[in-house]
């Protein structure tokens, strides 16, 4: 009896061609079945993945729209602040969670910037080196934010002290420019309910 | 009845090709995010516990800001000992599908003493008690946070105890499933179709992966934390490198099986003509 | 007149933003800045959130494909949101279980359908420019206040969280 193995070319194809056959089937389920979910999924995952970038952006202002051309990113440094009164000069960034404001002043991002004539907000600590002058800040005292678009003068209409959840002792508006600089309130040990609130008005932009 | 044979070979080779690849990948899930050990393990190779400690360090060094406090009212009170301890204890919790709950009584405690103790040293009097408790509890908040990763996992907990437990039942059902058959398709319906099985299964895992698996920007996700991000990262990854692993042995089985049947074809031919 | 603020809108705003031309910005933060009576109560964006969609809206390059898909969104959240027949929309985890459910849907198509890239990370929500870099927080507005907020987010599904956020940042203002 003859027992010669010799190769079934033929065979193979067809065993490897039927395995096509198996995963184009499967793709075409795949594809007609369950396509929209799969692309929903993955788009959702994907939203969450980021490829993080720090651009060092150069900003420019356009003064007839007012409004910046480009934005700092977030967390970024993108001016100072001077306080001759109180020989107070600080690094101001864009955002203002805890990390931003262990480094100086955070620019509320849901405030407009210097410049494009609505309110803005900047926050800093109480503690020394940081506003714990800004309770010391009189009527007419001048605050220049010197920003790497251009440099605004401010002069101090007034203070107050409000207690943290007053959220309209805030308020965000674009008729007039008006800064607002506040900090914890009183100075002292534990946590603080009120906070300190110097309101200034634009005075005059220095760059004309 | 041939035409019937052929139609029922494809169907069953075709079924069991989606179990095997099924099989494989419910495997894969089983022995990394279901298997406690592994994500523990990863977790030590990846420094977990020394990022989240580095991250919860920083977190209430910036909320001592204001506080009129100093840095010196944490020391002690986070170590990497501790995060490891609360961390595989919320590991745990995640797998027994119970409520994690961190250890903020010791925090507390410590913390209180080491306030009361910069406070004498420096001959400090608080009168405002109120917002001194206020500050404490800011900074449990913190810690307990830090630690349970903001509760984002605490509404998924249920929904993953519950896979987990149908995981295993699939797995056998769908191997026995799978070996029950082969054998009707190698003795019922006389068809060698094992390497078209391996390969087809292969091939599906080739396309699963390329399809979605290579879609999604793993590399670049972030969630939660730049430490349980890191982690995640790490262990999609190490599945993809598992995907790709068993899809290449199995497409490489399937052509061997392939080629191993095509000869065995051959020598019953042969023995029919003598 | 109670002003309720919808921030929810704002966030399928910036969701959606790669699909708003030049001509249509000025449009959708009409819609956005418009007042939405919902079951009795009205709802309007807040100052800070018209701020940050204006924003995004400049800083971003957008196609004007998408624009009536935002536009359509908000549309479908408002018809949802009436539908339901909930007066009170300021905590999303309060919300029955069917209404969430199709907010969170509503939520998924703008997040899968655009290329927004948002986060959430220590309890806060981070939106992202086209460029990679972090475009802003969503935050509360008087900083260290000690009472947070109390955000719903489920880890799988981000952009919920932005809904989520969003809705529980509604503030009441006395008329």
């Amino acid at each position: 009896m003859h027992k010669k193995l010799k190769f079934n070319g033929k065979a193979f194809v067809t065993y490897v061609a039927i395995s096509f056959l198996f995963v184009s089937i499967f793709i075409l389920i795949v594809f007609f079945g369950l396509n929209n979910k799969i692309v929903r999924y993955v788009g959702l995952i994907n939203t969450i993945a980021i490829e993080k970038k720090d651009n060092e952006k150069v900003l420019k202002f356009d003064s007839v729209k007012k409004r910046l051309t480009s934005y700092p990113a977030y967390g970024s440094k993108y001016a100072n602040i001077k306080i001759e009164a109180i020989d107070l000069t600080l690094p101001v960034y864009y955002g203002d969670n805890l990390e931003i404001l262990s480094h100086g002043i955070g620019h509320y991002a849901g405030s407009y910037f210097p410049g494009e004539g609505g309110t803005v907000i900047l926050a800093g600590h109480n503690n020394s080196g940081y506003f714990d002058k800004i309770l010391e800040l009189k009527k007419d005292d001048t605050v220049i934010i010197d920003a790497d678009y251009g440099t605004f003068k401010y002069k101090v209409d007034r203070t107050d002290i409000v207690n943290e959840n007053n959220l309209e002792a805030f308020p965000i508006q674009n008729d007039r420019e008006m800064l607002i600089l506040y900090t914890c309130y009183p100075l002292g040990i534990g946590h603080k309910t009120e906070r300190f609130l110097v309101y200034a008005y634009r005075a005059g932009d220095m760059n004309e | 009845m041939n035409r019937v044979k052929i139609i029922l070979r494809g169907i069953l080779g075709f079924v069991c090709s989606i179990l095997l690849f099924g099989l494989v990948i419910l495997t894969i899930f089983k022995l990394t995010i279901y298997n406690k050990n592994y994500v523990l393990n990863k977790m030590e190779s990846e420094n977990y516990y020394t990022k989240v400690y580095e991250e919860i360090n920083n977190d209430m060094k910036n909320s001592l800001l204001s506080s009129g406090l100093d840095e010196t009212v944490l020391e002690g009170l986070v170590t990497k000992n501790v995060v490891k301890k609360e961390t595989k204890n919320l590991v745990g919790s995640i797998y027994t599908g119970s409520k994690f709950k961190a250890d903020t009584d010791s925090f507390k405690e410590k913390l209180n003493a080491n306030i009361d103790n910069y406070l004498n040293e420096k001959n400090i009097q608080v009168t405002d008690k109120k917002s001194l408790e206020t500050f404490i509890s800011n900074v449990v908040d913190v810690y307990k946070k830090e630690i349970s990763l903001y509760g984002y996992l605490e509404d998924y907990v249920s929904k993953f105890v519950k896979i987990g437990n149908y995981l295993d039942m699939a797995i056998v059902i769908m191997t026995l499933l799978l070996l029950i058959f082969i054998l009707i398709l190698r003795y019922g319906l006389h068809r060698r179709y094992s390497g078209v099985i391996f390969m087809s299964a292969g091939l599906m895992l080739l396309y699963f992966k390329s399809y979605i698996y290579e879609q999604i920007d793993i590399k670049n996700i972030l969630i939660i934390s730049d430490s349980f991000s890191s982690l995640l990262r790490r262990i999609l990854l190490d599945i993809n490198d598992k995907f790709l692993f068993v899809l290449f042995i199995f497409i490489l089985v399937g052509i061997l099986l392939n080629l191993k049947n095509a000869f065995a074809k051959k020598r019953k031919k042969v023995k029919k003509i003598s | 007149m109670k002003k309720f603020f919808v921030t929810f809108l704002v966030v399928n705003v910036l969701l959606g933003v790669l699909g708003v031309s030049a001509m249509s910005e000025s449009k959708l933060l009409e819609k956005l800045s418009a007042k939405y009576n919902i079951n009795g109560t009205t709802y309007q964006l807040r100052a800070d959130d018209k701020v940050l969609a204006e924003r995004y809206l400049n800083t971003n390059e957008v196609s004007s494909k998408d624009a009536d898909y935002i536009a359509s969104k908000i549309d479908e959240a408002i018809e949802i949101m009436k539908k339901s027949g909930e007066k009170d929309f300021t905590n999303f985890s309060k919300l029955p279980a069917s209404l969430k459910k199709d907010l969170k849907k509503l939520v998924q198509d703008v997040a899968s359908n655009t290329s927004v890239k948002a986060t959430t990370a220590k309890g806060v929500v981070i939106i992202y420019n086209q460029d990679g870099t972090v475009f802003a927080e969503i935050t509360g507005l008087v900083k260290n206040t000690g009472s947070n907020l109390n955000i719903i987010v489920p880890a799988a599904i981000l952009v919920v969280a932005l809904g989520a956020v969003v809705l529980v940042k509604n503030v009441k203002a006395n008329a």
